[in-house]
């Protein structure tokens, strides 16, 4: 069973600004979908990490993504299966977070960020015993 | 069915488009806001598909901030698919907004009632 779950940030354009999104359940982030209702610039990227690990990068195409269109997440060869974790006593473990960087928007923009968050990864024992 | 449950940071006497992913083939049954201000009858919140409306919210004068507004869906547009397998643009996204009629900024909490039976595990243009 896939979760959806839908964060909304307004972005100045700075870059480097980060929404949290406690997660519901144990799981695994499966993939991400953004919309913004401004264009995402060629090279900028959004990346979901779970503490300072990312576990998927989104990177708007040469051309540029326009205002309104979806760009889909790629996730990490390496850490795409990092489980996340409401009960764990990392606090990194409990929240997705989700950053932009610098060159992602030339201004201000609404992102709107979709998590298809894979709670297969959920267990009814303990974390600790999983 | 699917409750999708967001919010929207809105920014007084501006009107604002905002984008949402849709989360898989289907079709909006119900849409109902609640905003963290005192709306009144000209501060309409609109769910489009693309540019036509979907449905509308339209609050009463004066109605108080955290009341919910239910929706009307629009006769011609209701049944719409959205998809986010489409190649249209716009099958992909939620569109929602607000006019710039808007008299106070805040936090409108947004709840869209999904009907995901319309979707499919073959591809979408062979449904």
């Amino acid at each position: 069973m896939m979760m959806n779950l839908f964060a909304t940030v307004v972005l100045t354009g700075g870059g480097g600004e980060s929404v949290y999104i406690p997660v519901p359940c144990r799981g695994i982030v499966k993939e991400i979908t953004l919309a913004c209702n401004a264009t995402m610039v060629a090279s900028g990227t959004v990346v979901a990490y779970r503490g300072a690990t990312a576990v998927n990068t989104a990177t708007a195409p040469t051309g540029n993504t326009a205002a309104g269109t979806t760009l889909d997440g790629v996730p990490d060869t390496d850490y795409k299966d990092y489980i996340f974790d409401p009960d764990s006593t990392t606090v990194a473990n409990k929240v997705i977070k989700v950053t932009d960087d610098a060159t992602l928007l030339g201004g201000a923009g609404a992102l709107s960020v979709l998590v298809k968050y894979d709670e297969s990864a959920a267990v009814t024992q303990a974390a600790s015993e999983a | 069915m699917q409750n999708l449950i967001f919010t929207l940071e809105l920014t007084t006497a501006t009107a604002a488009d905002f984008y949402i992913p849709v989360p898989c083939r289907g079709k909006v049954v119900s849409f109902r806001v609640a905003h963290s201000a005192e709306t009144d009858a000209d501060e309409l919140f609109t769910l489009f598909y693309g540019t036509d409306a979907v449905s509308v919210c339209t609050p009463t004068d004066a109605l108080a901030a955290g009341t919910v507004i239910d929706g009307v869906m629009d006769a011609t547009y209701g049944e719409t698919i959205y998809d986010p397998d489409s190649a249209t643009v716009i099958n992909t996204v939620f569109h929602i907004d607000n006019l710039d009629t808007l008299d106070a900024g805040g936090v409108l909490a947004v709840f869209i009632e999904f009907d995901d039976s319309a979707a499919t595990t073959q591809d979408a243009s062979e449904a």
